[in-house]
């Protein structure tokens, strides 16, 4: 039995070739993979310690890619790495304590923040609002509910990324999914 | 424990509402502006991308154009090594020193730079293609001259041949090289030499006197000084 090639514009294609010298394989990739992975950081992050994360995910699959191996799940791998530059990140911070509590306050009640009716309906202000619940949901619920958003990952991935059981990952989705719905149901008729 | 790695407190699995509503949640949370990284941040993860393919482009090339010439380049070292060591076989077991110029004889012929034999041999390689650069680095041997010099004072037949089967006279320039002194010593042309005790007797047709080896470094001696 032999292993099929990878499609040339797979992403283990891609970084293979990047791994060979090819920088135009590596723009193709980069392309198809800076939206969901920014936006993992910028869930998770103040905007310009967003930035630097994303940069040094990036300059570390680069320093890495060499070392590839294909294994056809390469945003699973991006993520993994995502996940340990969050780590990180929150540690040079001295923010790992409170990560691994799970943000203090974790379970307080979602407050209204005045939005009005009418401005619920109009749907940017509806995801505004989405926006700012996912903001006040503790680390691990946002980071397992992003990741199924922005990766359309599976609970099983999630816990391989995050280095959690698929049971976990399950109930911290099931808890977000839950504050979510909570904090927008008084904005929707 | 955080709440999240506990069990539903409702003991209840997530049900079709749940599915439902996530669906809507991710639809929302889809539908606004994608945020996409600065510009300036594309450049600089882009940039670093292309400087690393470069390196690995421009090491693949180097690599391949490096084999060739390593391998010519240690040839050449491999050949310069066998000579040395066939040079020094015939001198009679004297050690190469670091050669150093020598301020307390005239030297005949400027010693011109001496690489340390320590050197990389690549570099040496390179350095000592031509060949004539080969001989005035040469390690000449003494007793080899002597020989040369009493079969001619005695004039044996056996004495001769043997001498005669001996290498060639040092060329113009060569140095003197012994192990207990690690710099070399310049002997100007055409002086004869006589091992001494602890060093060497020059006589050339105006002047004579001996170089001796004291604590490492060749010294001067004019006659009867000892």
């Amino acid at each position: 039995m032999t292993t099929p090639e990878p499609d040339a514009q797979s992403d283990d294609a891609l970084m293979l070739a990047f791994a060979a010298g090819d920088e135009a394989a590596f723009a193709t990739l980069y392309q198809r993979h800076r939206g969901p992975l920014y936006r993992y950081f910028l869930r998770q992050l103040p905007r310009a310690e967003a930035d630097d994360c994303f940069q040094a995910l990036w300059l570390k699959l680069i320093r890495q890619a060499a070392r590839y191996q294909p294994s056809g799940a390469f945003a699973s791998y991006a993520f993994t790495i995502a996940h340990s530059v969050l780590m990180d990140h929150h540690r040079r911070r001295g923010r790992l304590a409170e990560v691994a509590l799970d943000d203090a306050g974790a379970d307080a009640e979602l407050t209204d923040d005045g939005l009005a009716l009418e401005q619920a309906a109009d749907g940017a202000a509806l995801r505004d609002r989405l926006l700012a619940l996912l903001q006040a949901l503790p680390f691990h619920q946002r980071e397992a509910w992003v990741l199924r958003q922005e990766a359309a990952m599976s609970v099983a991935d999630i816990a391989a990324v995050t280095g959690t059981t698929v049971e976990g990952v399950r109930s911290r989705l099931r808890y977000a999914t839950s504050k979510l719905k909570a904090g927008l149901s008084r904005h929707v008729r | 424990m955080s709440d999240d790695d506990k069990p539903d407190a409702t003991g209840a699995g997530p049900g079709d509402d749940d599915a439902a509503y996530d669906a809507a949640l991710g639809a929302l949370y889809r539908a606004g502006e994608a945020e996409l990284p600065p510009p300036a941040v594309d450049r600089a993860v882009l940039a670093a991308a292309a400087r690393a393919a470069g390196a690995r482009g421009s090491g693949g090339r180097r690599r391949r154009w490096m084999w060739p010439a390593a391998t010519g380049l240690s040839s050449a070292a491999a050949v310069l090594l066998g000579l040395a060591l066939v040079l020094e076989s015939g001198g009679g077991g004297t050690t190469p020193a670091a050669p150093q110029p020598d301020r307390d004889v005239a030297p005949a012929a400027s010693p011109a730079a001496s690489p340390a034999p320590a050197a990389s041999a690549l570099e040496s390689a390179r350095e000592d293609a031509a060949p004539e650069r080969l001989e005035t680095r040469a390690t000449w041997m003494p007793d080899t001259s002597l020989k040369r010099q009493q079969a001619a004072d005695d004039g044996a037949p056996a004495a001769l041949a043997e001498a005669a089967a001996l290498p060639p006279a040092p060329p113009a320039g060569v140095r003197y090289r012994d192990p207990a002194c690690p710099g070399d010593l310049a002997v100007p042309d055409g002086a004869l030499l006589r091992p001494v005790a602890g060093g060497l007797e020059i006589t050339t047709p105006d002047r004579a006197y001996r170089m001796v080896c004291t604590d490492g470094r060749w010294v001067r001696q004019e006659p009867g000084g000892d």
